[in-house]
């Protein structure tokens, strides 16, 4: 259906897409991912006919969807097997009463009109918006807005549709809505999908929930690769990650800095964990969550002894303390010339003021800074942290947990438990639970 | 590619623009018809004055559509389409007869870049396109308005004249030109010939 | 409720009566018969239109203050006595059409103009839908206005926006739109639109009504017109 030959799109300024080579049977869903600028709507233009009409630029290769070549044909005329829909819906939906809007397209194709009015309101209650038909579009909402543009994309039945960011503006309903109506499309429709909100997209099927089907594109546009979904991302995540797209939650964003693979641990006699397996990446903070007793600090500090050797904040920081000052517990095991490396550090949690104190004068929270800062100095790959935000106010423990974040966003595998699901999913890029010995 | 020879056919994204510049210019004037209602009761009995002092206004949307899309006849549909907003639109008390005027301004406007060929787009052109709009149409509305017989009709004509140059021609030059510096421009105007593009 | 009898009219025709009769005044020069087509007009506005007497009261002053000044200059521009019935006449001109234009407004609603000039006036598609479109933009403009003034205000930390800074607004609101109109333009292409042959879901129908509507009006402005005065 879809079919090109070292297709490439080049744009004035030196920019462009490609070259890709490839087809796209009926009824395939391809998800195409890049970095911002990589090109993505560049190609999905391209493929509805508006270059070089409406965006200036040159097409090499050659491209068909359905028998018409829409670079020679133009955007109208590829509309006849195409349907678009973009991501801003206030400048894509034309006209000002909802139901006009979907029947242009039918109109325009020569529909009988006593069949036109059946398909607009069919097509409407598609995509969850039969009760929009009377209504004057600029009384719509974005989400609604976005769902007409759907339907009138869909209206005159395409054999591809072309999806750019369709739901930028939409809220998690209208999200799930134009989900629900792109997947519920006839069989042989093919779809060609760039999408930021991936997680959104999938909804609660992960991965599952994605067209199968990925190409992703680097920041100059060129193919990294054209396969099946997880493989694509599993391949390229953590470099489409380093570059700024959001990926689902279950792409690794970094290299992995710390495999487990069936780890059993007993206390005594009784087997704590039990055949646990984790993997965690560089770049990305993983919170676990678990009933008491259920073994979470008893995984950490089987983690702590593990090469590379991680840096470990202990449920009581007072535990960890080695030095007389402030200043000294962090700068104890640093090289002599790391002293501005503390002072900065000393600014960055707030105890410049407290650095000739005893580390035990300090407050509770204080402590807890003061025990994760001296952990972060040593920039380690991987950083355990053993309920950080427990017995802190919330101001403390924000601060603790940024800390954190921000030692994950530079690039370090974060791992920490906690009691608090609340601040677990608002910081974390995981939650896992720990049950029965093993991580879910 | 036909880069630099204009076609004479109008795509649909040029009839888009120009009923693009129709509105906001419709809608601008509608803003602004306060100040001019404000001007004419100052002016007294001459409030009927600030029509000519203010026609270069008016004349704004076919320079500026013409500099845009440099193809012929653009000047005298993007007058029509703007008088049409108007009419429709927004209601204008002037009626239908607006048609009427718009076609007399364009085709004012449009004589000086005709005679470029529509290759020229220099201040002197856009004076002549205020100046011939301008002065086309003041025998229209001399007849609509009964101007003739007037004692004041050279005066009359002396304003109007000033203000399609001023107005209707270097203004329009200068919103032209900061609309290039914006970029949106990009895609409206002819490309650059295509081979000549280069992949970084 | 039915709508009123001129909204029952094809638009087009609508739109061509008002264009001719404003045409006809131009020829006419004398207080009597425009005065007659004005009173006429008023009253096709209030029965034709059902405008409500208080609205189409209101929507008389500005046209009343406009005709007043015409009133003033060509009394005082012209010979004496002349130039006060040339003025009276020629305000009772501005006051005729600009009632006509009311009557096209209320009775013509916008897009049935636009596809009956597509069906009965060979307008384009192409123009009909981009003005069409043109309209929907037209109803976000106060809205975008409304936001790009405040914006300026808020930066500027003033009461009021200088002229120079309105015009800054107009000039971001000019970007903004050529911006969407690009946009816009794309769209209405993937809808498939072309000026090649279509058909029309809901027409708008023209008939024996619109034929005598137009017979009844050329009766009166001829009587009109043809009547000594
Ligand atoms: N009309 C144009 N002329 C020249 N260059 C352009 C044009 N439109 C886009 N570009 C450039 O082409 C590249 C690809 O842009 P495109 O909009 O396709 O990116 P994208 O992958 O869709 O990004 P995003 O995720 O931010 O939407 C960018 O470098 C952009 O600056
Ligand atoms: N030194 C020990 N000897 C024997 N059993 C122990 C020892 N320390 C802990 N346990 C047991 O091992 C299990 C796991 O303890 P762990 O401290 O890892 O739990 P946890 O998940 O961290 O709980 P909490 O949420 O209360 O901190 C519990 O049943 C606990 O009683
Ligand atoms: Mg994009
Ligand atoms: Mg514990």
């Amino acid at each position: 259906m879809i079919r090109a030959e070292q297709l490439e799109i080049v744009l004035p300024g030196g920019g462009g897409v490609g070259p890709w080579s490839g087809s796209i049977g009926p009824g395939e869903h391809v998800l195409v991912l890049g970095p911002s600028g990589a090109g993505k709507s560049t190609l999905l233009r391209a493929l509805a006919g508006a270059v070089p009409q409406h965006v200036h630029g040159r097409v090499e290769g050659a491209l068909s969807i359905d028998g018409i070549d829409p670079i020679r044909a133009g955007v109208a005329a590829t509309s006849d097997r195409v349907g678009f829909v973009g991501q801003d819906p206030v400048a894509g939906v034309c006209l000002s009463r909802v139901a006009d809007e979907v029947a242009l397209p039918l109109e325009n194709r020569r529909w009988r009109p006593e069949d036109i009015g059946p398909r607009v309101a069919e097509v409407l209650a598609q995509v969850g918006a039969a009760h929009l038909q009377e209504r004057e579009t600029a009384e719509l909402s974005g989400g609604e807005l976005q769902r007409v543009a759907l339907a009138a994309a869909l209206a005159a039945r395409p054999a591809v549709l072309l999806l750019d960011e369709p739901t930028a503006m939409l809220d998690a309903s209208g999200v799930a809505a134009v989900r629900r109506a792109v997947q519920g499309l006839p069989a042989e429709v093919a779809v060609i999908l760039v999408e930021h909100r991936l997680d959104d997209w999938a909804g609660e099927r992960g991965l599952a929930g994605l067209p199968p089907r990925t190409i992703a594109l680097d920041e100059r546009g060129r193919v990294l690769e054209d396969g099946p979904t997880a493989a694509v991302l599993a391949r390229h995540g953590p470099r489409l990650a380093a570059q700024g797209c959001w990926l689902p939650r279950e792409v690794p964003l970094g290299p992995a800095r710390m495999t487990v693979r069936d780890l059993h641990v007993s206390r005594g006699v009784r087997p704590v964990l039990r055949g646990l397996e984790l993997d965690l990446h560089g770049g990305e903070m993983v919170a676990i969550m678990g009933a008491n007793g259920a073994g979470k600090s008893t995984l950490l500090e089987s983690l702590a002894s593990r090469s590379p050797r991680p840096g470990l904040v202990l449920q009581n920081p007072e535990d960890q303390f080695v030095a007389a000052t402030v200043r000294a517990e962090l700068a104890e095991g640093l090289p002599a010339g790391a002293a501005d490396r503390v002072e900065a550090m000393l600014a960055r949690i707030g105890l410049a003021e407290h650095a000739e104190a005893s580390p035990y004068r300090l407050s509770g929270g204080q402590k807890r800074l003061l025990s994760i800062g001296a952990m972060l100095l040593h920039g380690r790959e991987v950083l355990l942290a053993d309920e950080p935000g427990y017995g802190l106010d919330r101001a403390a423990a924000v601060r603790t947990l940024r800390l954190l974040r921000d030692a994950a966003d530079e690039g370090a595998a974060v791992l920490l438990t906690s009691h608090d699901a609340q601040a677990a999913h608002r910081w974390a890029d995981r939650v896992l639970r720990l049950e029965d010995g093993v991580l879910r | 590619m036909a880069a630099h020879t204009p076609t004479a056919r109008l795509t649909l994204r040029d009839i888009v623009v120009i009923v693009v510049l129709g509105v906001v210019f419709g809608f601008l004037y509608w803003v602004f018809v306060q100040a001019w209602t404000a001007l004419s009761i100052l002016m007294g009995p001459l409030g009927d004055l600030t029509g000519n002092l203010l026609i270069g206004c008016w004349l704004l949307v076919a320079p500026i559509a013409l500099a845009i899309l440099r193809k012929p006849f653009v000047g005298v549909i993007a007058e029509l389409l703007a008088a049409a907003v108007e009419v429709v639109f927004l209601g204008s008390p002037a009626g239908p007869l607006l048609l009427i005027t718009g076609l007399i301004q364009g085709i004012g406007s449009e004589i000086p870049f005709a005679l470029t060929r529509y290759r020229r787009y220099g201040a002197a052109v856009f004076l002549a396109s205020g100046l011939c709009g301008a002065g086309l149409v003041f025998f229209w509305s001399a007849v609509r308005f009964g101007w003739l017989g007037q004692d004041i009709l050279p005066l009359r004509l002396t304003l109007q004249l000033l203000s399609g140059a001023l107005l209707g021609g270097l203004l329009a030059r200068g919103i032209v030109r900061a609309l290039e510096g914006t970029g949106v421009l990009a895609n409206l105007r002819p490309a650059v010939a295509a081979d000549e593009l280069v992949r970084r | 409720m039915r709508p009123a009898y001129l909204a029952r009219r094809n638009p087009t025709v609508l739109l061509g009566l008002v264009l001719a009769t404003s045409v006809v005044t131009l020829f006419l020069h004398d207080v009597p018969r425009l005065g007659a087509l004005y009173a006429l007009l008023l009253l096709a506005a209030l029965a034709g239109a059902r405008f409500p007497p208080r609205r189409l009261a209101l929507a008389q002053i500005p046209f009343v203050l406009f005709a007043a000044g015409i009133v003033v200059v060509n009394a005082l521009t012209r010979p004496a006595p002349e130039g006060l019935i040339i003025g009276v006449a020629l305000g009772l001109r501005a006051l005729a059409i600009g009632t006509a234009s009311l009557i096209l407004a209320r009775a013509a609603e916008p897009r049935a103009l636009m596809v009956s000039l597509v069906q009965h006036a060979r307008l384009s598609p192409r123009i009909a839908y981009a003005l069409m479109a043109g309209h929907r933009m037209l109803e976000h403009l106060p809205g975008r206005w409304r936001t790009i003034t405040r914006a300026h205000l808020v930066r500027s930390g003033r009461e009021r926006l200088s002229p120079r800074q309105l015009g800054r607004c107009a000039f971001a609101l000019l970007v903004g739109s050529l911006r969407s109109g690009e946009r816009l333009a794309f769209a209405l292409e993937s809808r498939g639109l072309t000026d090649g042959p279509r058909t029309v879901w809901r027409p708008v129908p023209l008939g024996r009504g619109d034929a005598l509507l137009v017979a009844v009006c050329a009766l009166v402005v001829a009587a009109v017109v043809a009547v000594p005065a």
